[in-house]
């Protein structure tokens, strides 16, 4: 009779949770399209009884601790529980989750191999934001009915550092064709993170295979660290110079006074990162009102002191977004080729 | 193996022994099970299984021919590995086992030195101490090569991107290990055998080569498959120092098919794993016939003795210097790291740089209000991590090596299987296995835990295993003659006399699991930071000063709180 009483029991929460994620999963896909004036006060108020949001980032530095703060100080009561990793992190924890049915996360931002993954795989659901409008359209991932998958909310982007007591000022590099002159044989380094193919990708879609023949012959080194470690080796004269370091890294040691220089190439790989919602967040009000908050003036201001780049501005160089048009599948194989070519580039 | 092995075994309560011996090696099995075996099938599974794609899901064999047919074509791979693998093992090998003995054996002076570097050596990640060396050998601003190249005008002195430069530094990392592994038999050895040689009229090295070395065999077998498969699938040195130099080794492959790419190939990586498991089960065979007698290897025997140090005459301050070796190879790479941790950006030793010094990376690495939870996830997940380890492995090496129970060597290869799990796919692995488990840890510190058990088991088994075959069964059986149940023998006598080798498994296993990266970065969740995970994030993004001092101060607090821990084994009458 227990073991029966029991069993009714379970049978009864599982039912009442499963109908509840079923009224929270519709209800949550119309509070994500819900445009009244009224939005903030209620996802405030919403997320203020669910205590917290879980946001999975990769951003880096100390900007995801201070958008988390800057939101905290915002909407007293809503704490920001941060996991922090690099995208292929993300990736494998998303997508882990996803596949044990632990919805864990409410708002993920990442650079876009992942989103576009994560929409692939029906991880998104898509939302509106009373600041989308401050947003190019090239920002912007649209989805049915004006509302968007994700929104760029951040751009990085990919140049040539070098070390000014290594490399004369007369040599200072204007393009990617200045990289085979002399003054650069034996001085160039190649991160093999992230940063490495990209470039390499610019190079051969811009420059052609020729070019990096050419390149080979410059004895160029490949280096397994991030790109803000490999800046580190050129500031220390072990390298002279590097064509795959990001332009916020090099202002923040320029600002120190380091010897070094940061040029834009004629193209300039971009690294973006958007914002988006996860398709069955536990905290629905603080997910949507955590992704209104990285696209509102408060955290754009946080990101543009720390020297990231926004989508919208001009900065008299031409950006080149390397997954731009591409599926999964199709940047995989391209990312594969230029991996390929990198690593051919180092070998002795 | 046959129960001829123990041939006294009859003497003593068999039925008794066997029964409760019997029940705890199928508790202790399923336990090692429990965390070896979910990881390993999902290793095997992954390597058999197309990845992604249309036929995502589908068997493949073709990981295997993918990294068989790379092998095939460049065989300098291969050739490369095993210079690099033989080489850095064999090494740290002659070095470290030289320290320890002249550390335990002799009257070289400075001995307590050498204990605090070895320990400091393992309170600090890998990859710092490789940028550390890079910072001071780096061919063209390495700051020795710089320094000696004003003075010499030879420059550089020394390439540290090179193949020797890989070895070298490599054998750098693994000479700690050694030295403590090594330390424990050395200590514990009864000098009779070494004097009789020596009345007999043998030389010091006569001695050294005939008597003590061959008592040692087990744990220098122990020592040397640990550092060869070490370096057989070391990735940061391969990353860091072999990547820079045009040369690869197997690992380099599968570094960058799980960490260079967008979408990580863990397919190639566990096959990759598969065949390295292979390797290590071979080269376990040797091991097992060569400690296959195990009472040949006692040191620890019912004689009362004192361990004698050989008098090295004027010699002793040769092994003085040789062991000032050991802290100098840390005190070096830490010096280059301490420097540029002062400065705002990595510059040459000099006048001018001593002038904007400041203490602005330390302020800036620390300061953040979520470090000091971080600091008390990792002091608690160490703790416990090191205490389970050691636990399961004393009670499943004590199983191996004194129960004739048939199969008890499966038992020992068990334990040893996480060895050869390349870190990053062993993370993906556990992140999915506790997923899946109904088990409510994910989430929390705990998995990090069960985690940790997993990747540091075979560590711990060969500390353990090496510290009770050096006690001679005779003292259990005088005791178990004496009236006292084997339990009673085994917690009065065995325990005590092997602590040394347990407690020295035990900070390593703390210090390591401090510092421990590729699991952890998987596993940790949102309120469950780790210091470890913070050191990678500066890494990545912070720049090398600042990286610096965070490490440095970690790295003190760590080695503090092991010296404290040995200070409080030595008040409470363990000699380690």
């Amino acid at each position: 009779m227990r073991v029966l009483a029991i069993a009714v029991l379970i049978l009864l929460i599982l039912a009442s949770d499963s109908r509840s994620q079923a009224t929270k999963a519709t209800s949550f896909s119309e509070l994500a399209a819900y445009t009244g004036a009224d939005r903030e006060q209620k996802l405030a108020a919403g997320a203020k009884n669910e205590g917290k949001v879980v946001w999975y980032t990769s951003l880096a530095g100390s900007s995801y601790k201070e958008i988390g703060k800057a939101f905290e100080a915002k909407y007293p009561g809503v704490k920001v529980e941060i996991y922090r990793g690099t995208s292929e992190d993300l990736m494998a924890k998303i997508t882990a989750e996803a596949q044990a049915k632990r919805f864990l996360v409410d708002a993920v931002e990442t650079t876009l191999p992942l989103l576009r993954v994560m929409r692939e795989e029906g991880l998104l659901t898509p939302f509106t934001s009373p600041h989308l409008g401050k947003y190019p359209d090239e920002a912007k991932e649209k989805a049915d009915k004006g509302l968007v998958f994700w929104t760029i909310d951040r751009e990085s982007y990919i140049g040539v550092a070098f070390n000014k007591k290594s490399i004369p000022t007369s040599a200072a590099p204007k393009s990617y064709e200045d990289l085979l002159r002399p003054e650069f044989k034996g001085k160039l380094g190649f991160a093999t993170s992230d940063t490495g193919p990209r470039t390499i990708g610019a190079m051969l879609i811009h420059k052609g295979e020729e070019f990096l023949k050419k390149l080979g012959k410059q004895e160029v080194t490949l280096h397994s660290m991030s790109a803000r470690a490999l800046l580190d080796l050129v500031v220390s004269g072990e390298l002279g110079a590097s064509p795959t370091v990001f332009r916020s890294h090099s202002s923040e040691v320029i600002g120190k006074g380091a010897p070094v220089s940061w040029a834009p190439m004629e193209v300039v790989p971009t690294n973006a990162g958007g914002v988006t919602v996860a398709a069955r967040p536990p905290h629905p009000h603080a997910a949507l009102l955590l992704a209104d908050f990285i696209l509102g003036p408060e955290a754009q201001k946080i990101l543009e002191k720390l020297d990231y780049g926004n989508a919208s501005k001009d900065y008299g160089f031409k950006r080149w977004y390397p997954e731009k048009g591409l599926t999964t599948a199709q940047y995989d194989k391209e990312n594969t080729k230029w991996e390929k070519v990198l690593r051919e580039l180092g070998r002795k | 193996m046959k129960a001829e092995t123990f041939p006294s075994s009859a003497i003593f309560h068999p039925l008794k022994f066997m029964d409760v011996s019997r029940w705890l090696f199928v508790f202790v099995a399923l336990t090692v099970a429990y965390f070896v075996v979910p990881p390993f099938f999902f290793i095997i599974f992954t390597s058999f299984v197309e990845e992604r794609g249309a036929s995502a899901g589908s068997f493949t064999l073709g990981h295997f021919a993918s990294i068989l047919s790379s092998v095939g074509e460049v065989r300098t791979l291969l050739w490369n590995s095993l210079v690099f693998s033989v080489g850095s093992a064999g090494g740290a090998l002659l070095f470290g086992t030289l320290l320890a003995w002249l550390a335990e054996r002799t009257n070289a002076p400075l001995r307590p030195m050498a204990y605090v570097s070895a320990y400091l050596s393992f309170g600090i990640p890998g990859i710092i101490k490789v940028i550390g060396w890079i910072l001071l050998l780096g061919p063209k601003a390495g700051m020795l090569n710089v320094a000696v190249a004003n003075l010499t005008g030879v420059h550089p002195l020394f390439n540290v991107f090179s193949l020797p430069g890989m070895i070298l530094i490599e054998a750098f990392l693994w000479t700690p290990v050694v030295f403590l592994l090594m330390a424990t038999p050395f200590r514990s050895m009864d000098p009779s055998l070494e004097e009789s040689a020596t009345v007999s009229g043998g030389s010091g090295w006569q001695v050294f080569r005939s008597i003590t070395l061959p008592l040692a065999l087990p744990s220098v077998l122990s020592v040397l498959i640990l550092t060869f498969v070490r370096s057989l699938e070391a990735f940061e040195i391969p990353a860091l120092i072999g990547i820079p130099a045009g040369i690869d080794v197997l690992t380099t492959q599968i570094y960058l098919q799980v960490r260079g790419g967008f979408l990580p190939k863990y397919g190639q990586a566990s096959a990759y794993s598969i065949i390295l498991m292979i390797l290590v089960a071979l080269s376990l065979v040797p091991y097992y016939q060569a400690t296959r007698y195990t009472h040949r290897f006692v040191t620890i025997t019912g004689k009362a003795y004192r361990p004698r140090r050989i008098d090295l005459g004027t010699l002793r301050w040769v092994g003085g210097f040789l062991l000032l070796l050991l802290p100098l190879l840390q005190v070096l790479p830490l010096g280059a790291l301490l420097w540029v941790s002062l400065l705002p950006f990595t510059r040459q030793p000099s006048f001018e740089a001593l002038a904007v010094i400041s203490l602005n990376n330390y302020f800036s690495a620390f300061g953040d209000s979520t470090i000091l939870n971080a600091i008390l996830n990792s002091l608690t997940v160490s703790l416990c991590a090191a205490t389970a380890t050691v636990l399961v492995t004393f009670l499943a090496s004590w199983l191996v090596v004194r129960t004739s129970i048939r199969g008890r060597w499966a038992l020992d290869q068990l334990a040893m299987v996480p060895l050869v799990f390349p870190g990053i796919v062993m993370g993906v692995a556990l992140l999915k296995m506790y997923l899946a488990l109904p088990l409510p840890i994910y989430g929390t510190i705990w998995v990090l835990v069960f985690a940790f058990i997993t990747r540091y088991l075979p560590y711990s088994m060969r500390f353990s295993h090496a510290g009770l075959l050096g006690v001679h069964r005779e003292l259990e059986e005088s005791a178990e003659i004496c009236g006292s149940t084997w339990l009673q023998a085994a917690r009065k006598i065995v325990v005590p006399l092997v602590m040394p080798a347990l407690f020295a498994g035990w900070i390593y296993i703390f210090l390591i699991t401090i510092r421990e990266l590729a699991v952890a970065l998987l596993l940790y969740s949102p309120g469950s930071q780790l210091i470890s995970v913070r050191i990678w994030e500066l890494w990545e993004n912070g720049h090398v000063g600042e990286l610096a001092a965070f490490s440095l101060v970690i790295s003190a607090g760590t080695v503090m709180l092991a010296v404290i821990f040995q200070r409080l084994a030595e008040r409470s009458g363990l000699q380690v």
